[in-house]
């Protein structure tokens, strides 16, 4: 029996390494595309600018309360109510219900997109 | 039976699997047909254009003699009709860069086309009492652009003759209400 051949060791060894990076590199290209992907998605279909926008209002209205506020004892008018649900239930499918007592004290505010369900209770000291 | 080159077979195995793998892993790379920083460049439009809105809908003065103290450029501009005007200063918000001479401070190229959205409560059911008319445009919109759209729900005060679209008909010019500005974003 010929005696076992043991040279060459170190450059399995180098092809070993270089195989197996080879294998991290192809995971991590496997993985790019749907990284870039889902962030930007994600950040699109979170409605963050909405939120802030509808917030802001709410609490720029309770402030300066201009419309009837004796109507169901709301201080944001029953017509501006009316106005902001049906234009973001027309325009872009979002359901919003604000709920501000009078006088102003704990703002509830709901919006579901379909996507985001969102839900915030400010609560005013 | 001969046992020769037994360590040569197992290193052949295990060539062969991680090139197996390898090769699966290459082959299952999910391939999107719509290239995946579309959605990256998407999100840098929806991201300027609300940032724009939001600086034209902040008050910059507070004026505690007037019914709501804290109105904001946008909201008069709506109320006033200025559609030139908010043209201009949108546009302006949406391309200028800071600097001077360098060629990343020349201007973007962002193209607007807006509208405002508003309710009608003389329209009852069937009709559908969400109204619209045209505000302003940078650039006429082809339809092959890729497009995103954001929108801002801005507070108007009453306007008793200024704006023909929200004080026709008359039940809207006396009260304040809300509407909603929507603007279609495109590079071109």
């Amino acid at each position: 029996m010929a005696r076992i051949n043991d040279e060459a060791q170190w450059i399995v060894l180098i092809a070993f390494i270089v195989a197996i990076s080879l294998f991290f590199l192809a995971t991590i290209v496997n993985e790019s595309t749907l990284v870039g992907q889902t962030t930007s998605e994600s950040v699109l279909d979170f409605s963050k600018a909405d939120i802030q926008n509808i917030n802001l209002k709410t609490k720029d209205l309770a402030m300066y309360p201009i419309a009837s506020p004796d109507i169901n004892d709301a201080i944001i008018g029953p017509d501006i109510m009316t106005d902001i649900q049906d234009l973001y239930s027309v325009r872009k499918g979002v359901v919003i219900n604000i709920t501000v007592p009078n006088p102003y004290s704990n703002v509830t505010l709901h919006y579901n997109d379909g996507i985001t369900n969102f839900s915030a209770y400010n609560e005013e000291k | 039976m001969n046992d020769h080159a037994q360590l040569y077979t197992i290193e052949g195995f295990t060539a062969a699997i991680i090139m197996l793998v390898t090769a699966y892993l290459v082959l299952s790379t999910t391939t999107v047909f719509t290239p995946g920083d579309v959605h990256i460049t998407d999100m840098q439009l929806e991201q300027t254009g609300n940032d724009a809105l939001a600086m034209m809908d902040t008050p910059d003065s507070f004026n505690v003699t007037e019914i709501r103290p804290n109105t904001t450029a946008l909201s008069f501009m709506i109320q006033q009709n200025l559609s030139d005007s908010f043209g201009e200063k949108f546009y302006s918000s949406l391309n200028n860069r800071s600097g001077s001479s360098l060629p990343s401070s020349l201007p973007d190229n962002i193209q607007f086309n807006a509208t405002v959205w508003y309710r009608d409560a003389t329209l009852l059911p069937p009709q559908n009492p969400v109204q619209s008319y045209h505000f302003n445009q940078s650039a006429m919109m082809t339809g092959r652009e890729n497009s995103i759209r954001v929108t801002r729900l801005v507070i108007v005060n009453n306007t008793p003759i200024n704006n023909p679209v929200l004080t026709n008909p008359i039940p809207l010019d006396q009260r304040v209400q809300a509407v909603l500005v929507e603007v279609i974003l495109w590079r071109g």
